[in-house]
């Protein structure tokens, strides 16, 4: 504890600290927290913080050096702040320094402005929260205060719909027993409500005067970030009462169905973990991270996705660090999982440093070159230009000379390369989020996305890892079947008695005798109701379980309009249940339940509530009924839950069992229902061990869960529930379509194996025709090794059995291979377990688990943490040099979508951690083909296009000095004017290029849905490699040899038809200039795929602004008010008059375009790639439309297959063979069958033969059609 | 703006053809026909203009005589610095054996003399040479200014180094008769350079306008005595002036010395026939002398 040893004369209130920095000791010392009701003195003496929040980084006054500081940290900045200091050298200085600063200021500027936009908000959302209203008691007086003002220890008095202004103890409510509810959306993103107690002592502190006399005071632990613990203790009057997370009020929520409440303020402020955030937020900048490949070399691009998030919006920073709190991270942990993902190695993209090397490269051969010719020649020609005074030798002129070229050189990679990245990607995530396609109608939520980093990134995803429930399926819940006392309910029948079959529906079970049941719940088995209409015990006793055990609150708004806020779409889905059979959930108290039953109203009284968490996977109420028996009911998990029966109910087990089984095996969820009686003497003594538990200081959660732990206990059977996932749509279509693409898709849910295993098969995951599915299930490490050593043992065998006829896949690896295993044929599937899976991550296993797991076509891992999900990323990171989306809808899955390289948030009904998290948005999984096959194709594709069009003009451009070079004697004497080369990358060349960038397509969009296959280039990285990277500086120094070369030998000899020389520098410069524009122009619009009317405007715009300017530059009234900087009056005129220089220009141009046109048409016909294939069969699909539907029609006369969707249990063994159908589930699957025309999966899989071939068959195709 | 908007009255996305990424456009198709077509329209092109030049160039006559050795005791003779300022000439006789029709143009080329520098090319100043302040020499280093402090006019490198030598071209009719071949010292050089880029002080009294100033040390006359003998052609406005102040783009060049006025003999152009070459030598290096007709000019 820090105790000051000043203290304050005065209490200072009115000005909270300037920063945060004051504050920090404080918060890393304090051991306790002690808090005194109306006492400020003395909780002014701890110093603890403020209530006033600071988001912002700047003021006034700190803005400009420390945004410049920050801007300085880029290494790019530096860079081109270093080339700028040396071209201040007027020794080395061989360009003005206006041609660095012109673009570097731009670069700075726009930054600058952004961020003091960013700031500005900042300041004004921490100004609107910091002066937002709240009712302080002061002195015993109400008063209006502002948020900043409020001080620990104040008592504020909050009213319905208001924001909790700082972390409160809640003391008293209107409603009865101090009861209040409170919304945590802006914490957690869950929108359901919440309840909150005052403890009973405190909720008679109703009024003011009351509460002024209140001078209780809390100790409790310092601030943290656990958003859901909290343990404390309230000295009152000599007594002790102990408190938890139950009486708190965290700041950020909302008050809601409660008119006033009083808290007593604990902690003021935020906690720690958003000040260590901010930090790390601010050194991200405009052009992050491909500079960071350009420079730092490849694997150190990754991008602060928070970041990001955090930038764009003060409002979303702030969730983002609540949502921290919520995650339970601490600070330090969030900044190793941030500064992981930071630093792991990223294999996309990658510029090749050697460029640096090049350019030193470069530079030594010339500044060889001019200690030689300074040597040789200069000597002589010392007389006409004697050396400068700090030259003494040509070793030193040559030192000179090489900075002299570095500046000249690093045009090469000019600082609008960044710049024109971010613009291009900022485009993409435009294109992202207009898209029309990826929006969702029910949900009215379009895709969003929240980086604008990893557009490219999208066209090289190779692995995906998705969650369940939520992504997968649609996290909406269905009671589907129940199990009482050993009969199943629920499945449909028919007239005539018999399972109905697919697609035909008898009418659902009318509830029109209960007036309270909910007209939108369905369920088609008559049978359980007429079980409780006949007043069946078992089944009453499991609906009224099922109406009193729950955490649901109602709501009725009309008498009868029952709704229901429940804090899991399973709860809510089984007390909706119980409430259209006739019990029904009413209201509750703190202390009482009222339930419905078949038309009465029964009140019982609720002892306590053993509520759920992640360990226990159960919970349980325990009631006193009016009879006054009480009663403990219990709902959990069924590996919980079947330990804990009494073991008289050892048959009924059995039966259940089975049907639990069932209903696995129907991708079902289900629960245990049970209950046990409890005498009044147990469990008084009972109640008396739980206070004394949850009084206690240390260790309260465990010993608390150990006396739940007794009383659930020997406990009576009473059924099961079933509860339906339902598949989010189009889930099926979209993975087959990525399986196409050659995405692995993996799937880690915290379900159970056979929820997920089914849920696998009935989004064609797994498929029956998959040579094995391999299932570890080890406990031990020796088991799953030794599982894995069998699955690995099957693969090989089966491949070589297969011998080399697999040519395909084997060149697909051939690429990247690491092991043997990645060219195995024939498709296996791996099931692992979260226990065995908990070994194979072992540092000794985790290579044989990835090798094995990478030779599947499909892994599903079940009951996985969340830790373990970010783990198996994190793994597929470290070995494989691939590019990672893990997608997911919930908090369980932040972890993994910080870990992948791309995030992809379900923006879906759980809440938003995810999202928030994410780096991508939208509302359903079948967006993700788009997101992946349409915009992240176009966007790497565009990128590499980009960046190889880029490094070739640039080359082009520069390399010509270095041909100049062997000319001026190595003087650094550049070819063109100065302002050419300052304009040339920010304005001549600029816009087409970019222009390209955003707009550029090679086949429409329905075709890369159509034909997978094309997304195979992004994962091999085929357009933009090395190999491409050197082709196109090739070609760029292929053009520069003859931009040089050409206007050479032209010039040596002629003279201009006046006989006037025509020889001279000034010329010279403007044919070289003159032609590479035009080259450049020429070869964009090769290079343009796609020609909308942008790219004419902006390609013809660009070469008429070149000559617009050029005619400027050289004109006479630019040259008489500044002559000396002017020197090239009336060269234009004078020279591009000339038909000799024009005739020279269109040589340069049609030498340097007709070998690039040449090769690639012959390219185009030799050896055509997919996306040509594509192409060209659109073009010919076009001419003969119907000749070649009946071309289609022949084509498919392979294999037809139908009823795929009922034989995928075959290889699944027991579970289906128990004699039990799977109706429901394969009646979903077969509507989806039939829906589409003819069998989908064999049009599929034709396609997929189709595009597997093309590489190689694909050149004699288009020339048949 | 627009993202907020839109967010009020629904999040649906707009349906332009822009935001749905289905802009009207053509796409670029390498297709045989129109690649072999492009092809031939070039070779064609290329081959009819190629074959254009190739004749025009064959019309065209040059001589080119290298005086560098010829001269080369004058040059020896300007090694020594003492010798600076003793004339030195030296004649060489060459024989025409065809006539030049047309437009003749007589040129000095230089090889070796790098006059594209870095320092050398920046070492002018365009303000001085406009006539706005004969004294503004802060770009011509190294000759900004004399010994003592006095500005140089014109400063810089460049100028320093003109070549200044002399050469009077002769028509020898018979062994004893020989005529100076008339050459026009006007109309050497662009337009822009005469009329905007080099401009006298004032036209009245060049001297006046250039005192205070000094000449560069390697002139043997100062700048207002170039051509003594035409006042248009003289100061910053000489012709042979301007046309090396205009640097050339490699170390070999060749620059215009003089036209030939189509006069008397010389009316269709140089008759074919003896010819010499009287030099006054001043320059170092490697020099050689260039005539030639331009029958195409293009």
């Amino acid at each position: 504890m820090t105790v000051p040893k000043e203290m304050p004369e005065k209490w200072a209130r009115a000005r909270p600290p300037p920063s945060w920095s004051r504050k920090k000791p404080s918060w890393g010392t304090e051991e306790e927290r002690r808090a005194r009701a109306n006492d400020r003195e003395y909780n002014e003496k701890f110093q603890y913080a403020s209530n006033c929040i600071k988001t912002s980084k700047y003021n006034i006054l700190t803005f400009l050096p420390v945004n410049l500081f920050e801007q300085f940290q880029e290494v790019a900045n530096t860079y081109f702040l270093f080339l700028l200091i040396l071209q201040l050298i007027p020794q080395i200085s061989s360009l003005s320094w206006f041609t660095t600063i012109v673009p570097l200021v731009l670069v700075l500027t726009i930054t600058a402005v952004k961020d003091a936009t960013d700031d500005y908000f900042r300041h004004k959302s921490d100004n609107q929260v910091n002066n937002r209203q709240s009712q302080v008691l002061i002195n015993g007086i109400l008063q209006q205060e502002q948020w900043m003002n409020v001080c620990v220890g104040d008592i504020i008095k909050l009213e319905n719909n208001q924001f909790v202004a700082a972390d409160l103890l809640l003391l008293s409510s209107s409603e009865p027993h101090g009861l209040c509810y409170i919304e945590t959306a802006e914490l957690d993103g869950e929108t359901n409500m919440k309840v909150r107690q005052a403890i009973p002592v405190t909720s008679e502190l109703g009024d003011i005067s009351k509460l002024a006399k209140f001078d209780g005071e809390v100790i409790c632990e310092p601030p943290n970030n656990k958003l859901d613990k909290f343990s404390g203790t309230l000295y009152w009057k000599e007594n002790k009462f102990p408190l938890s997370n139950q009486n708190m009020l965290l700041r950020g929520c909302v008050l809601r169905n409660t008119e006033w409440c009083f808290g007593l303020v604990i902690f003021a402020g935020e906690p720690p973990s958003i000040q260590r955030k901010k930090g790390l937020l601010s050194s991200q900048c405009l052009y992050s991270t491909l500079l960071s490949r350009i420079l730092k070399g490849p694997h150190v691009a990754q991008r602060l996705r928070a970041g990001q998030a955090g930038t764009r919006a003060s409002g979303q920073f702030l969730k983002m660090s609540e949502l921290l709190r919520a995650q339970g991270m601490n600070a330090s942990q969030m900044y190793l999982v941030l500064r992981a993902s930071y630093m792991s190695p990223s294999p996309v993209l990658l510029i090749p440093p050697q460029i640096f090397g090049f350019l030193v490269c470069m530079g030594v051969i010339l500044a060889i070159g001019n200690a030689i010719w300074e040597h040789e020649v200069g000597t002589r020609f010392q007389v006409y230009l004697p050396w400068d005074e700090a030259v003494d030798s040509a070793f030193f002129s040559g030192f000179l000379s090489f900075w002299s070229y570095i500046i000249i050189l690093n045009t090469v990679v000019p600082i609008s390369l960044y710049v024109s990245v971010e613009v291009i990607r900022l485009g993409h995530s435009y294109f992202i989020n207009w898209d029309k396609k990826m929006f969702c109608m029910k949900k009215r939520t379009p895709a969003e996305a929240r980086t604008t980093t990893l557009n490219e990134e999208l066209g090289q995803v190779e692995y995906i890892f998705s969650d369940k429930t939520g992504t997968l399926t649609q996290n909406i819940m269905v009671f589907n079947k129940c199990s009482i006392y050993g009969r199943s309910y629920g499945d449909v029948f028919d007239v005539l008695g018999h399972k109905a079959e697919l697609g035909e529906k008898p009418e659902p079970v009318d509830f029109s005798f209960n007036p309270l049941a909910d007209k939108k719940f369905l369920f088609w088995d008559p049978s359980l109701l007429e079980a409780v209409k006949i007043g069946d015990p078992h089944t009453h006793e499991f609906f009224r379980l099922l109406s009193l055990c729950h955490t649901v609150m109602s709501e009725e708004k009309n008498e009868g309009e029952l709704y229901y806020k429940a804090q899991s779409p399973d709860e809510g889905a089984l007390v909706t249940a119980a409430r259209n059979f006739g019990f029904v959930f009413r209201s509750r108290t703190p202390k009482t339940i009222t339930v419905h039953e078949m038309g009465t109203a029964i009140t019982y009284q609720l002892l306590a509530i053993l509520d759920f968490n992640n360990i226990r996977k159960r919970m349980s109420v325990i009631v006193r009924n009016p009879e006054g028996k009480i009663r403990l009911y219990c709902k959990g998990a069924d590996t919980i839950l079947l330990d804990r029966l009494h073991h008289s109910t050892q048959e009924l087990l059995s039966t259940t069992v089975d049907h639990l089984n069932e209903y696995a095996g129907e991708g079902l969820r289900t629960l245990v229902l049970a209950y046990r009686d409890l005498d009044e003497e147990y469990y008084e003594e009972w109640a008396e061990r739980r206070l004394q538990a949850s009084l206690a200081q240390d260790s309260r959660e465990d010993r608390l869960a150990s006396i739940y732990e007794e009383v659930e206990n020997n406990m009576m059977l009473l059924g099961a529930t079933a509860i339906e996932d339902k598949l989010q749509q189009g889930v099926p279509e979209t993975i087959a379509l990525l399986t196409l693409a050659n995405i692995k898709i993996w799937v880690l849910t915290g379900d159970k194996q056979e929820t997920a295993v089914n849920i696998g098969y009935s989004c064609k995951m797994l498929t029956d025709d998959m040579t094995e599915v391999f299932i570890v299930t080890g406990h031990t490490v020796l088991e799953v090794r030794e599982e894995l050593r069998k699955a690995r043992e099957k693969m090989m065998d089966s491949s070589r059995s297969v011998g080399n006829g697999f040519t395909y896949q084997e060149k697909l690896s051939s690429s990247k291979l690491t092991s043997v295993l990645e060219a195995v044929a024939g498709e296996y599937a791996l099931v692992i377990n979260g226990h065995s899976l908990a070994h194979a991550l072992e540092a000794d296993m985790e290579l044989e688990f990835l090798e094995t797991a990478c030779a599947c076509k499909a892994v599903i891992c079940c009951r996985v943490t969340p830790l373990q999900k970010a783990q198996v990323v994190e793994l597929v990171k470290k070995y494989k040099k691939a590019v990672t989306l893990a997608i997911g809808d919930g908090a369980n899955d932040v972890s993994m979508i910080k870990t992948a390289h791309i995030g992809v948030g379900i923006s879906g009904q759980e809440g938003i951690q995810a999202v928030l998290a994410s780096d991508y948005s939208f509302s359903q999984f079948k967006f993700l083909q788009r997101l992946l096959l349409v915009h992240g194709r176009w966007s790497y594709l565009r990128m590499c296009k980009f960046l190889c069009y880029f490094f070739y003009k640039n080359f082009a451009f520069t390399m010509v000095h270095f041909w100049f070079g062997f000319f001026c004697g190595f003087s650094a004497q550049t070819v063109y004017d100065q302002y050419f080369i300052t304009l040339y990358n920010i304005v001549y060349t600029s816009l087409p290029v970019l222009a390209m960038g955003v707009f550029d397509q090679d086949v429409p969009e329905q075709r890369s849905m159509e034909y997978p296959k094309l997304y195979e280039p992004g994962q091999l990285n085929l357009l933009f490699n090395k190999r491409e990277f050197f082709i196109c500086i090739a070609q760029g120094i292929y053009t520069s040899v003859l931009m040089f070369f050409i206007p050479y030998g032209v010039f040596a000899e002629a003279t201009r038809d006046d006989g006037t020389q025509l020889a001279d520098y000034q010329s010279f410069a403007v044919t070289v200039a003159t032609s590479l524009v035009i080259v450049v122009s020429v070869q964009i619009g090769l290079d343009t795929g796609y020609w909308t009317a942008i790219n004419h405007f902006f390609i013809w715009g660009s070469l008429a602004v070149y000559f617009a300017i050029l005619f400027a530059m050289h004109s006479n009234g630019l040259f008489d008010m500044f002559p000396n900087q002017f020197r090239f009056v009336g060269n234009a005129q004078n020279t591009l008059a000339q038909p000799t220089v024009w005739l020279t220009i269109v040589l340069t141009t049609v030498v340097c375009i007709m070998p690039v046109v040449a090769f690639r048409f012959l390219r185009l016909n030799l050896k055509p790639d997919l996306s040509d294939t594509v192409r060209y069969t659109q073009l010919v699909r076009k001419k003969q439309k119907a000749q070649h539907r009946c071309m289609r029609r022949a084509g498919r006369t392979g294999s037809r297959r139908s009823g795929y969707a009922f034989s995928h249990q075959e290889g699944f063994g027991e579970l289906i063979m128990s004699g039990k159908n799977m109706r429901l589930s394969s009646l979903a699957l077969s509507s989806f069958t039939t829906r589409s025309s003819s069998s989908w999966i064999e049009s599929l899989r034709r396609k997929k033969s189709d595009s597997a071939s093309s590489p190689s068959g694909g050149a004699d195709k288009p020339l048949k059609g | 703006m627009e993202e907020t908007s839109q967010h009020c009255l629904s999040r649906l996305p707009d349906n332009s053809a822009l935001k749905q990424q289905k802009l009207p456009a053509h796409r670029l198709c390498f297709t045989a026909t129109r690649v072999l077509s492009v092809f031939f329209t070039m070779a064609t092109f290329c081959l009819c203009m190629g074959s254009i030049l190739i004749v025009s160039a064959r019309s065209t006559q040059a001589i080119e005589i290298n005086y560098t050795r010829t001269c080369a005791n004058c040059a020896k003779l300007r090694e020594t610095a003492s010798n600076f300022d003793k004339e030195c000439t030296c004649s060489i006789p060459f024989y025409l054996s065809e006539k030049m029709m047309g437009n003749v143009y007589m040129y000095y080329k230089l090889q070796g003399f790098h006059q594209n520098l870095y320092r050398y090319i920046r070492s002018r100043s365009n303000r001085q040479l406009v006539g706005k302040d004969v004294k503004a020499v802060e770009d011509c280093s190294p000759f900004k200014t004399s010994n003592n402090k006095t500005p140089i006019v014109p400063c810089g490198a460049i100028a320093n180094s003109m070549f200044n030598d002399t050469i009077i071209l002769s028509y020898n009719i018979n062994s004893s008769v020989q005529i100076k071949v008339p050459m026009l010292k006007t109309g050497l050089t662009w337009w822009t350079d005469k009329y905007i880029k080099f401009q006298n002080p004032s036209f009245k009294n060049l001297a006046d306008e250039f005192r205070g100033t000094t000449k560069p040390p390697n002139w043997p006359n100062p700048i207002y005595e170039l051509d003594k003998k035409d006042p248009r052609n003289n100061g910053f406005l000489n012709e042979d002036f301007i046309v090396w102040m205009r640097p050339a783009a490699f170390p070999t060049f060749k620059k215009l010395y003089g036209r030939l006025n189509q006069t008397h003999h010389f009316i269709e152009g140089l008759p074919a026939g003896n010819y010499s070459f009287n030099i006054t030598y001043n320059i170092l290096l490697s020099v050689s002398f260039w005539i030639e007709n331009l029958a195409v000019g293009f």
